[in-house]
């Protein structure tokens, strides 16, 4: 047996419970859903009858629990399942749910708190403020833990390929900290502006903001943050970008440090340098062109993707130290290998273009659309002028050679797409922006042959009927009596690019399409010490993708040469970069074992190996021998769930993307940047999906180094002699009541917001209405709401809300010596000892009593509020009365439904809901299940005093049963 | 300067005290204090986090002594002496200074006087600290046996909670029967449960248990001895009368309650057709068929509710409380008149319906077999008389509910709805030392932190001896009194509180004023001298239940077990003060002519040093 008893809640009844065993020699489990221990009592200001403050009588019964000897708390933990086994034992499974906080380390000093970026709804006070979502629960918490709250990954985050934080720089631009959103987003890339520009955002399509008006601006956003930097360091230098490691990155490469060469200087290539020599390693890229940047520096148009912001990322990378070799194709990767670099990345990209097979596809003045935004980017004099243009290809090449071409003077541009415009794999904003430069536009219709006698003069086209056939297979029909002929002096082919990987042949394999095969998890190759990543390996696809092709091959590199062990230790960001791309690969890739895989860490070791220990490797700390224990990604937030946390949302318009009209031949950048005001605001949108926007501020700040956001929780078995439930109740949503105005009208709050504006942790530091700050002088309670009331199904009475709004009408008026206080009731019900008194005084300090119900509430423009009531003491009339303030006491209902823990069992609950007790006469505290007991609310409405002594009677048949099963055992 | 190195721990209570208390001040006054190595302050000190801090600080600090200046001792001072345990300082070697309901709440309207005084209340807390020595807790084994007073169904389920724990049982019953009032009630709310079939279940249950003896005809008279050790005198009346003593380690009081009887006269208490609760339970209780009084039948039942209850503070009949349980009795007895059939018509005549919880669906029930019930305001309560034209009973009401309308009801028979009030028990509360609350009922230490227990440690109570309760909720408490007297007896042993009284035995003459003062017959001649108590007493059975074959019971270390007196080398009397007795309250201090008595924790110097930190002028 781990245990004599579990006890399930610990508030006052499950606290109460688990001292009595504990001090009778008893073993205690108490598992607690919450991060603190202290159930509701601990909310309340002051308790009735005495007027003892709640907090000081709970204090100590938490702190007794937590630290007594008998006792083990699992906090922030939710039972399973509970299944009977033999000789009237249980079999408890419980989950502890990672707080993201080691909760050994952490000191309780909140500077996580302080530093989180994501405000959401406090519910230690009723909702009233707000808190982090890393916080600790109340001052005095128990433990006195942080807490991070994990809903889940952001959709935007999650539907990054890139793996990219966008909620956290998103979040971190809402705060006003746009240096540090910057660095956030290097912990993925050096590429920030130009993905800040030229993203095809995959995070705003998936933004839940999306289904109410409009995605949050995210990539604006970013480029908004890379602005603001690069404003701010005109010269990029390893010392304007906070390094993970400075003894060892800004240095540079130590000596004998492991050196990796890149082939190849695109985004996955300059990402992967970028990740590797945050690592130590020394990084040389190898580039054939004459300028690095791949695609970002040769394809995109400068309308879109500015050269010197290219320029400025690369920078980035360069400041590391890593070496970038220009007009270097590189055609004998074992030749790098003999140079002494310990691996190589293959990141070529796909700079091949397709042609056209039709006639006359050879006549000089076709070309393709890379070679001619190539060219153009190049600063090669490309002369358009008066010359009339015909751009083939309906995606986004074909849209940037064609406005490209628009900008260089030509007389007139046409672009010819197979596709009906519907069809057109190009964004459709392109297209409209396209079509507004005047470019003319050609849908369904394919090249039938291209007319000229030394160049092109003209281009017969002919109907497309089809582009794909039933299987979406590209296949496209023609109707070949419809004939169209463009006169032209231009053709720029868009049609399509592959890779070029002739020469890498035989070393490497290839597919069909001439991509390298590669390892999909771990982009190793063939030959072990090279790896491919990028559009190389992948086919065309978007920026982000080869960014984050670029960072999953930066790790694998990484553990391959140091082992996987290397991984687990490697912090938050290398374990992000594993799982980069989970969104489209729809898992996270398990790291096989090492037996299992040529990634295998004997061969890493075996090269460093002497007499079986392996030594440091040199510029890199000593990696303790781990199991690789990387985490897996969170999955994404639902949108319907983030929306369903809000009752109602303001509709805050969304900022459209202003562009610049330029003039046909400015190729100056056209999209307009965020003002400071607009990127505010649009950061403000934000709905915080997955609550942790993972900014990572936390992580910076922590003097104890506690926050872990790759915690796992953690499975608990537990074998148990008896259980004791005692989960509580939970209170009537006073919106149920709509006649009331719960939720609509500011100045209307429930009996818990009024204790928690009365408690010594109160919100305002004294009694204030929420609606404009006002110090209310008319407050109104309303007795019974969600009581006694059959049209929201509770006919019982709740027993509790008499008596708190008896209390807090003393308290009140001891606050707010000049207020009047009006109860309307049905009766008022003060039993128990000196509670009749406790009303009698509160009547003696001036409290009024009505009797009669409350039948509706209407708003002033004033925000204050009409009560229209009866008024039984006056001969029943219908009245109406003015205040500043209402109160609704609102009732009790059954907490959880106790039955889930039990699934083998048959849990009785009586027709309200609650457990029910077997034998209420002679056994309170018994359930139907042999050796379940429970105690306080769990079985009814209850006041801590009758829940205290609730608790006492399961405390004693639970220990009778335990001797019972002792003695038979 | 003394060379100690104490820690001052000053509390905001979250604003409860530093609202009105300066506390930053106070606490820079006690880092002026030589020997004060660690003054601070905290939002709440008794959180975690902060004792915590505190832990650390004795740890880290050296600390030899702890001063937390917040709230009453009796909230928090088990609290601190934890966490001094914790942190390995003698739990004895620590101070608890009031300084929020001493200063705070008590100075409202004076902020700068009441952080003065919270400044001297520290500095007098330091002062004590200064000269504290560590003190051992004193340990005395339990007897694994309890007494329980009172066979209703509070008492006879708590005989039994405890036998099913292994402890052994004395049950002591006033009357010749067991069962108490629900050993009388057929039907009770809410479920319809027979209370004599309950009693009867209790009884059988009671009567197979070897533990369990049981004493009816039976008072408790005395008692001797303390928490875990008490000898109780019984006195046997009837047939074969006898005094019996019997040692019990916890004593449960379960006494109950009385019936409110009306005064004659009191809503016409007294005519022939006025009744009460309990008369009339036993009224409906004996009939089968249709309901007769005096062999008439009955047609309008008018019920009166509250009456000898919610009476206001200081009346002199009746109880200034709710009794809780009676307006779910009426409204249950009149369903039961409804089952009974025949046309009855019921009034209700109540000022606030109390069904409370779940009660509430009996009250929906009972209106919905067609009782009516009007209100009445508090200060306008009915009138009961009798109809000298008709000769039967008229009810004058003035009815809220129907515009306020006098409405005057004809009735067959008048139901006083009696409350609860304390019975009068002063035989046992003077046996016991047993506290009563302004109400007459039982007191317990707190309702919430410590409901069952008394300031007489190891004396519970249970059930409605110590206000209102049903039956089902006197259950639940009688329960809870076996769960809190478990915890003390199944360890074996109870710690005692060593801040006793000491004689020094060189300075002691013996002549006797520490015996007159003190109220817990604590002093003792030494040994030599000494004449057993017992064998004055004749006659007298001695009962007691030895602690059960091969567990002797593991005493805590660091404790100091109760001694009986060394024989002293003089040959003098001298007084000898029992540690297990001792209450620490002081009385015999100050009598003493030759200052041979000094009470541990609060010696003469400790006292002296106290003063001087209450007048010490800090020149402000």
């Amino acid at each position: 047996m781990d245990y004599d008893v579990l006890v399930v809640g610990a508030g006052i009844g499950g606290m109460e419970s688990a001292l009595k065993l504990g001090d009778m020699g008893y073993k205690v489990l108490l598992v607690e859903k919450e991060a603190s221990v202290g159930g509701k009592m601990i909310l309340l200001s002051k308790v009735f009858p005495t007027l003892d403050c709640a907090s000081c009588i709970s204090t100590p019964k938490m702190g007794a629990t937590i630290h007594h000897p008998n006792v083990t708390v699992l906090t922030y933990s939710e039972v399973a399942h509970i299944r009977q086994g033999v000789d009237g034992h249980f079999q408890a499974a419980i989950r502890q749910k990672p707080r993201y906080v080691d909760e050994a380390r952490c000191t309780g000093c909140r500077q996580c708190e302080m530093a989180c970026t994501v405000a959401v709804p406090d519910q230690f006070n009723a909702d009233m403020v707000s808190r982090r979502a890393a916080y600790i629960a109340f001052p005095q918490a128990v433990p006195k833990k942080a807490v991070i709250e994990r809903a889940g990954t952001s959709p935007c985050t999650f539907n990054c390929p890139a793996g990219i934080k966008a909620h956290g720089y998103v979040s971190l631009v809402r705060s006003g900290q746009h240096e540090e959103a910057f660095q956030l987003i290097l912990e993925a890339t050096p590429l920030v502006g130009s993905l800040g520009r030229a993203c095809y955002a995959p995070c705003e399509s998936a933004c839940t903001r999306g289904s109410l008006e409009g995605p949050v601006a995210i990539r604006r956003l970013k480029r908004f943050v890379a602005d603001t930097h690069y404003r701010g360091h005109s010269e990029p230098a390893a010392a304007a970008i906070r390094l993970q490691d400075p003894d060892v990155v800004g240095a540079g490469p130590a000596d004998g440090a492991k050196r990796v060469a890149i082939v190849g200087s695109g985004p996955a290539g300059l990402t992967a340098a970028w990740q590797l020599a945050r690592l130590g390693y020394g990084v040389t890229i190898f580039e054939a062109a004459p300028e690095p940047g791949g695609m970002l520096r040769l394809a995109i148009p400068e309308h879109r993707l500015p050269n010197a912001v290219v320029e400025q990322d690369v920078a980035n990378v360069t400041a590391l130290g890593v070496e970038i070799v220009t007009n270097t194709p590189v055609t004998n990767l074992d030749g790098l290998k003999a140079q002494g670099y310990d691996a190589i990345l293959v990141a070529t990209g796909t700079h091949r273009a397709f042609g056209l097979d039709v006639p006359g596809a050879g006549l000089p003045g076709v070309i393709t659309a890379l070679a001619f935004l190539r060219s153009v980017k190049l600063g090669e004099m490309v002369d358009l002028h008066g010359k009339r243009v015909v751009v083939i290809g309906g995606g986004n090449v074909a849209i940037d050679a064609a406005r490209s071409a628009r900008r260089l003077g030509a007389a007139a541009v046409h672009l010819v797409s197979l596709e009906a415009r519907s069809e057109m794999p190009a964004h459709a904003w392109e297209v409209t922006e396209a079509l507004a430069e005047g470019i003319v536009l050609h849908n369904s219709w394919g090249a039938r042959q291209f007319r000229g006698d030394t160049a092109v003069q003209s281009l017969e086209l002919q109907r497309c009927t089809a582009v794909f056939d039933a299987e979406r297979k590209f296949s496209p029909l023609y109707d070949e009596s419809a004939r169209l002929e463009l006169a032209c002096d231009t053709v720029i082919l868009a049609i399509g690019m592959s890779a070029d990987t002739a020469s890498f042949t035989p070393t490497l394999p290839t597919n069909r399409n001439g991509t390298l095969q590669a390892d999909p998890a771990t982009l190793q190759t063939a030959v072990p010490y090279i790896f491919a990543a990028g559009d190389v390996g992948t086919g065309p696809t978007m920026i982000t993708s080869a960014v984050g092709q670029g960072r999953r091959a930066a790790t694998a590199i990484h553990g391959w040469l140091q082992g996987p062990a290397a991984l687990a230790c490697g912090g938050p960001s290398l374990a992000d970069s594993w799982i980069v791309g989970a969104a489209e690969t729809g898992a996270t890739p398990a790291l096989p074992d090492a037996a299992a895989t040529r990634l295998d860490v004997r061969a890493a070791h075996s090269e460093t190996t002497s007499a079986g220990v392996t030594p440091a490797p040199p510029g890199l700390p000593v990696l303790p021998d781990l199991v690789c224990a990387l985490p897996d990604v969170m999955p994404a937030v639902n949108g319907a769930d983030v929306l369903a946390r809000q009752r109602c949302y303001d509709t805050r318009v969304s900022l459209p993307v202003k562009v610049l009209r330029s003039a046909p031949d400015d190729m100056a950048e056209i999209e307009l940047p965020l003002s400071e005001d607009e990127a505010w605001y649009s950061a403000g949108r934000c709905l915080d999906c997955g609550v942790c926007s993972e900014c990572h501020q936390c992580l910076e700040v922590c003097p104890a180094d506690a926050i872990d956001l790759g915690m796992p929780g953690r499975e608990i078995e537990a074998q148990v002699g008896a259980v004791i439930l005692a989960t509580g109740f939970t209170l009537f949503p006073a919106d149920l009541k709509p006649q009331y105005g719960y939720g609509r009208y500011k100045n209307v709050i429930t009996g818990m917001q009024m204790d928690r504006l009365l408690a010594p942790t109160r919100p305002y530091n004294t009694v204030l209405r929420p609606g404009d700050g006002k110090v209310p002088e008319r407050i109104a309670y309303v007795m019974c709401t969600g009581s006694r009331d059959k049209t929201v199904g509770n006919p019982l009475c709740s027993k509790i809300c008499c008596m708190y709004s008896i209390k807090q009408n003393q308290l009140i008026m001891g606050a707010l010596p000049l207020a009047d206080v009006t109860v309307h009731y049905i009766d008022m019900r003060a039993v128990g000892k000196g509670y009749d008194e406790f009303y009698e005084q509160a009547r003696d300090m001036g409290a009024n009593y009505i009797k009669g119900r409350v039948a509706r509430i209407t708003e002033k423009d004033d925000g204050n509020l009409i009560l229209h009531y009866e008024d039984i003491d006056h001969g029943g009339s219908v009245a109406e009365a003015e205040y500043d303030l209402v109160v609704l006491a609102v009732g009790v209902q059954p907490g959880l439904d106790a039955r889930q823990f039990f699934p083998d069992d048959n849990l009785l609950l009586d027709e309200y809901g609650y457990v029910e007790e077997a034998d209420e006469d002679l056994n309170p505290g018994r359930a139907n299940i042999p050796g379940v007991f429970i105690a306080g609310a769990i079985s009814g409405a209850k006041d801590i005093p009758d829940s205290i002594l609730h608790a006492g009677a399961a405390v004693a048949q639970a220990a009778a049963y335990l001797e019972k099963v002792r003695v038979r055992a | 300067m003394s060379g100690r190195r104490l820690g001052v721990y000053v509390c905001r209570c979250g604003g409860n005290i530093s609202d009105y208390v300066d506390v930053e001040q106070v606490a820079a006054e006690a880092r002026q204090d030589p020997d004060v190595v660690v003054a601070r302050t905290a939002m709440f000190t008794c959180s975690d986090a902060t004792q915590q801090e505190i832990v650390k600080d004795i740890e880290e600090h050296r600390l030899d002594g702890l001063v937390v200046a917040s709230c009453s001792p009796k909230l928090h001072k088990f609290t601190f002496r934890e966490v001094a345990k914790r942190a390995g300082l003698n739990p004895y070697q620590y101070t608890q200074v009031n300084i929020r309901e001493q200063c705070s709440w008590a100075h409202t309207n004076d902020k700068a006087g009441a952080t003065c005084k919270a400044g001297c209340l520290t500095r007098a807390g330091i002062g004590r600290t200064r000269f504290a020595a560590p003190l051992e807790a004193l340990v005395v084994q339990t007897e694994p046996s309890a007494l329980v007073i009172g066979g209703g169904i509070a008492g006879l389920r708590a005989a039994l909670g405890l036998a099913d724990l292994g402890l052994s049982v004395f049950l002591v019953e006033k009357e010749s029967s067991l069962g108490g009032w629900v050993g009388r009630f057929e039907a009770m709310y809410p479920h319809g449960k027979k209370g004599k079939a309950l009693i009867a279940q209790l009884v059988g249950e009671i009567r197979a248990r070897s533990a369990i003896t049981v004493f009816t005809n039976t008072e408790v008279v005395g008692k001797s001895g303390s928490t875990g050790n008490y000898m109780a005198t019984l006195e046997v009346r009837g047939n074969a009368p006898a005094t019996i003593q019997v040692k019990v380690g916890a004593i449960i009081v379960a006494t109950g309650f009385a019936s409110y009887t009306p005064e004659i006269g009191e809503f016409g208490y007294g005519l022939e057709g006025v009744v009460t609760l309990p008369e009339f339970k036993e009224l409906v209780e004996g009939t089968s068929g249709p309901l007769c009084y005096l062999g008439r039948p009955l047609r309008t039942i008018v019920y009166v509710y509250c009456v000898g209850s919610r009476q206001g503070a200081g009346a002199a009949r009746g109880s200034p409380d709710c009794s809780r349980y009676c307006c779910a009795a009426a409204v249950h007895a009149s369903l039961a008149v409804a089952a009974l059939g025949g046309k009855v018509h019921q009034y209700h005549l109540y000022s606030d319906m109390r069904t409370y919880g779940r009660y509430e669906a009996l009250y929906g029930e009972s209106r919905d077999k067609g009782s009516l019930f009007p209100k009445f305001a508090g200060d306008s309560q009915p009138v009961v008389a009798r109809d000298d034209s008709s000769g039967g009973l008229i009810v004058t009401v003035t009815d809220l509910l129907t515009a306020g309308q006098e409405v005057v009801i004809p009735a067959d028979l008048v139901v006083l709805v009696t409350g609860m009030v304390p019975r009068p028990t002063e035989a046992l509360v003077n046996a016991l030392k047993l506290p009563t609350g302004t109400d007459g009922f039982f007191h317990e230490i707190h309702p919430k932190l410590r409901p069952v227990e008394t300031v007489v440690d190891g004396v519970y109570i249970c059930g409605a001896c110590q206000g209102p309760k049903n039956s089902s909720e006197s259950v639940a408490s009688g329960l809870a009194a076996v769960a809190q007297s478990a915890a003390i007896l199944k360890k074996g042993y109870a710690e005692l509180d060593p801040q006793v009284a000491r004689v020094d035995p060189d300075v002691c003459i013996w002549c006797g004023k520490c015996l007159e003062a003190c109220p817990y017959r604590a002093v003792e001649l030494a040994p030599g001298m000494y004449v057993t108590q017992g064998d004055e007493r004749p006659g007298v059975l001695e009962l007691s239940h030895t602690t059960r074959a091969g567990e002797t019971p593991a005493l805590p270390e660091a404790c100091a077990a109760v001694e009986a007196p060394a024989p002293h080398a003089a040959s003098r009397e001298v007084a000898w003060i029992d540690p297990a007795m001792c209450k620490g309250c002081g009385a015999c201090v100050p009598m003493c002519p030759t200052e041979a008595v000094d009470l541990l924790g609060y010696t003469g110097t400790q006292v002296k040093a106290m003063i001087d930190g209450l007048l010490e002028d800090r020149g402000a």
